[in-house]
């Protein structure tokens, strides 16, 4: 067989190999409508940065004096206020961590200040919580003018001889003639996308998924190949396993390549996403989609029949996808977990993904991470294609 | 009567037994779950995490109100806390910007004007913050440290000028008044208190991820009726004098018990291995069975309806992944669309149920009405599953 011949007949395999893959109803299903949905809901639901801290308040005091500290700290930029009426509803959702933290206006409080009595918020945290102090140092600087005043108020009661009320009234008077304070807020640098816009972080982990995953999931239809003999009958022709190999593998990575360019056309028309610099762009994808091909190869070869590559390609999928941080990211695991997210090749992608995206990385900028999943790349594929060639030739 | 329970009891008896053979039941059932559970578990153990760094810079040159602000941020005074996770530094007014732009702290406060001119006399505070882009949750930290600055500056300058105000005493009098405002506290602080908490977020990732994989577990016993049927082995049964119900209760009896004991291991295991609490075991007991009867209702009603094998394994994953996606299974503390399309999945309704005895301490009578809407549409389901498949079994 000729090297023209060669060509054509990889050309073959590899869009007979699509086209099944294509007609076959659960693939279409995971290959474009769940990653799209799944963007949709994740983009929809937050961003991937915290901008503010959710508090859960419960005024059990209702006054006039609680309202206006929960309306100052709704107005604090660090925090975000919802408010609760159950204190046990209150304490679930902190452990559930759906809260930063919970703050209690206790009843009495506005007696207690008017009084002149220092008064303890009570703010709810868990111990593991490592949020907590600048929860902390956030509601401080909400409450501290109001608590401020109040604390003048019994001073100069002190120093003085008027009564509470009194010195409240004159307080009160000479705050009217203090100029507020000026607090200049300015930064430096340029927003990430993925803090402006949150479909893209949405976009590129979704991509990264299940481009990964569809890759695993077409095992199913290699090992069902095999077991019908499919694979070895083309064997018996003259066109050689490497060819057949090839083939089939060719038509894994076209899928691969089609499902990455969708998502990609999909980001950018729908939801607004700049995908940055064009060579880096499609070298990543490329390369990429070449380490979901060979991973498929290998669980092919490895699994015994087709509900066995399912079984374990599911959870594998799902395991690698959360280690790989491509379902939250990275930076809000510990040290020990981020190094092992790294031996995913899904935390190489996220990674060289982030700096495109957000930093406009080119080409250069993400030569390790196409480098190392060039290494991931090559060494699934050489094992899978191995360990393919001798289940089909024994 | 006796004789069709008998019947149902061995053909569920002998599904069991094939199933357990197969390795695919042990990774998808109790494996899978546990493993995935785990790794949530590890990466969020320590809870969420957010650390900052933030630069104090004094910007008023020989102030000495300046220089004891810096001071006291610094050595971890002001911050109420033993520091950790929120800590300040000092830094050169004139690195400000370099040493955000650069990383080096999260964000910076600079004491700009001279405090004594605001406090002493009528010149408003000044104080400057500068945020990176990239991390707009610490320039809101520095932001409400500049604010209690300005606010214990301002309680100062408000006790001491009142004071003077309603007393005129003697201007060395009236600097001692200053003196004393200075050590004027706020009237409301806030005071940490730990809220106790053995919740695992394990205790809710393993078992979103074993409902996911119980459709599958489920869904292949009850497509077992249609291979059964193609292979011929129903026929032969059927030859047999036992009636179609007891072929069909002996399937739907095979995948609840699969179901149940694939549930029941996850939370053994993850329970005793790894000491993950629950919540109150009838409760997490009774949810875990309503779930198993929905999810089987479920898989039989999409094997009743299916035509094909095939179709029904196309129509099984779709429905599995569909409902994981908008139960929450894969998200955690889901805000916006999820969390309201949640309540009407299966898993979600399962999911929420298990959050609340776990981290609500709730306890059995608060989930009954969950147990009763899981059981419902498992009953309903699978009534109309059920009909359907008995006439596949009759053809």
């Amino acid at each position: 067989m000729n090297l023209r011949h060669r060509r054509l007949a990889v050309a073959q395999i590899s869009r007979t190999e699509l086209k099944r893959y294509l007609q076959d109803r659960i693939a279409l299903f995971t290959t474009f409508l769940m990653p799209v949905l799944l963007i949709i809901l994740i983009g929809s639901a937050a961003g991937s940065a915290p901008d503010e801290f959710v508090v859960g308040v419960l005024d059990a005091d209702g006054s006039a004096t609680s309202e206006q500290l929960v309306a100052s700290l709704d107005d604090a930029r660090a925090i975000s206020v919802v408010t609760y009426d159950d204190e046990q509803e209150l304490r679930r959702d902190i452990r559930l961590s759906l809260l930063s933290a919970g703050l209690v206006f206790p009843p009495g409080l506005s007696t207690s200040v008017d009084a002149g009595d220092e008064v303890a918020l009570g703010l709810l945290t868990t111990q593991a919580d490592q949020s907590a102090p600048s929860v902390i140092a956030a509601v401080n600087g909400a409450v501290a003018d109001e608590g401020g005043r109040l604390a003048a108020a019994v001073f100069v009661e002190q120093q003085t001889s008027s009564s509470l009320a009194e010195a409240q009234a004159a307080v009160d008077a000479v705050d009217g003639s203090v100029p507020p304070a000026q607090v200049e807020v300015s930064t430096t640098g340029t927003a990430r996308q993925e803090d402006e816009n949150a479909f893209t972080g949405a976009a590129t982990s979704q991509l990264t998924l299940f481009v990964f995953a569809n890759g695993l999931f077409a095992a199913a239809s290699l090992v069902e190949s095999r077991r019908l003999g499919v694979s070895r009958r083309a064997l018996s022709t003259p066109i050689g396993s490497g060819t057949l190999l090839t083939g089939l593998a060719g038509g894994r990575f076209s899928l691969a390549v089609l499902q990455a360019g969708l998502l990609l056309v999909i980001g950018a028309l729908w939801f607004g996403v700049a995908w940055g610099s064009p060579t880096a762009t499609t070298a990543l994808v490329v390369v990429y989609c070449l380490v979901a091909t060979g991973a498929g190869m290998l669980l092919g070869a490895v699994a015994r029949t087709a509900d066995q590559a399912i079984a374990i390609g599911v959870p594998l999928a799902i395991g690698t996808a959360m280690l790989g941080g491509t379902m939250w990211p990275l930076d809000v695991v510990g040290p020990v977990m981020r190094v092992i997210g790294h031996v995913m090749p899904q935390a190489w992608a996220m990674d060289a993904w982030s700096a495109i995206v957000n930093d406009g990385a080119g080409l250069s900028d993400v030569a390790l991470e196409i480098a190392v999943l060039a290494g991931y790349a090559l060494a699934f594929l050489v094992a899978g294609s191995w360990a393919l060639q001798r289940k089909l030739t024994h | 009567m006796r004789g069709t329970w008998r019947a149902a009891w061995l053909i569920a008896v002998n599904d069991l037994r094939r199933r357990v053979r197969d390795r695919s039941l042990l990774i998808q059932g109790v494996l899978a779950p546990v493993a995935l559970g785990l790794i949530v578990g590890v990466s969020f153990g320590g809870g969420p995490s957010f650390t900052a760094t933030i630069g104090v810079a004094n910007g008023a040159g020989e102030s000495p109100i300046a220089t004891a602000v810096v001071d006291s941020l610094v050595s971890g005074d002001a911050s109420g806390d033993d520091g950790g996770d929120l800590s300040f530094v000092a830094i050169d007014a004139g690195d400000v910007q370099q040493a955000v732009a650069d990383g080096n702290v999260d964000a910076a406060v600079v004491i700009a004007g001279s405090p004594e001119n605001a406090v002493y006399g009528t010149q408003p505070v000044r104080i400057d913050v500068v945020g990176s882009a990239g991390s707009t949750l610490s320039a809101s930290i520095a932001e409400s440290v500049a604010d209690s600055i300005a606010a214990s500056l301002r309680t100062t300058k408000l006790a001491a000028a009142t004071v003077v105000n309603l007393t005129q005493p003697s201007r060395s009098d009236a600097q001692q008044v200053f003196v004393e405002a200075q050590g004027v506290t706020p009237a409301l602080v806030v005071d940490p208190q730990d809220v106790q908490s053995n919740f695992s977020v394990i205790s809710y990732f393993a078992p979103a991820m074993a409902m996911l994989f119980l459709f599958f577990t489920i869904g292949t016993g009850a497509r077992s009726v249609i291979s059964e049927r193609r292979e011929g082995t129903l026929s032969r049964i059927r030859a047999a004098p036992v009636a179609d119900s007891a072929v069909l209760l002996g399937k739907t009896l095979g995948v609840v018990i699969l179901g149940s004991i694939s549930l029941a291991t996850v939370w053994a295991v993850t329970a005793l291995a790894f000491g993950v609490d629950w919540g109150d075991p009838l409760g997490v007991a009774a949810v875990l069975f309503s779930v198993v009867i929905a999810i089987a209702g479920i898989a039989l009603f999409v094997t009743g309806v299916a035509r094909t094998e095939n179709q029904a394994d196309a129509m099984t994953t779709i429905v599995a992944l569909g409902l994981a996606v908008l139960g929450g299974s894969f998200f955690f503390g889901a805000s916006g669309v999820v969390s309201r399309l949640k309540p009407f999945t299966p898993n979600g309704q399962a999911l929420n149920a298990l959050t609340e005895l776990s981290a609500g301490e709730g306890a059995l009578l608060d989930v009954l009405p969950t147990v009763a809407v899981l059981l419902t549409v498992g009953a309903l389901t699978g009534a109309v599953g059920v009909a359907t498949l008995r006439k596949k079994v009759a053809v």
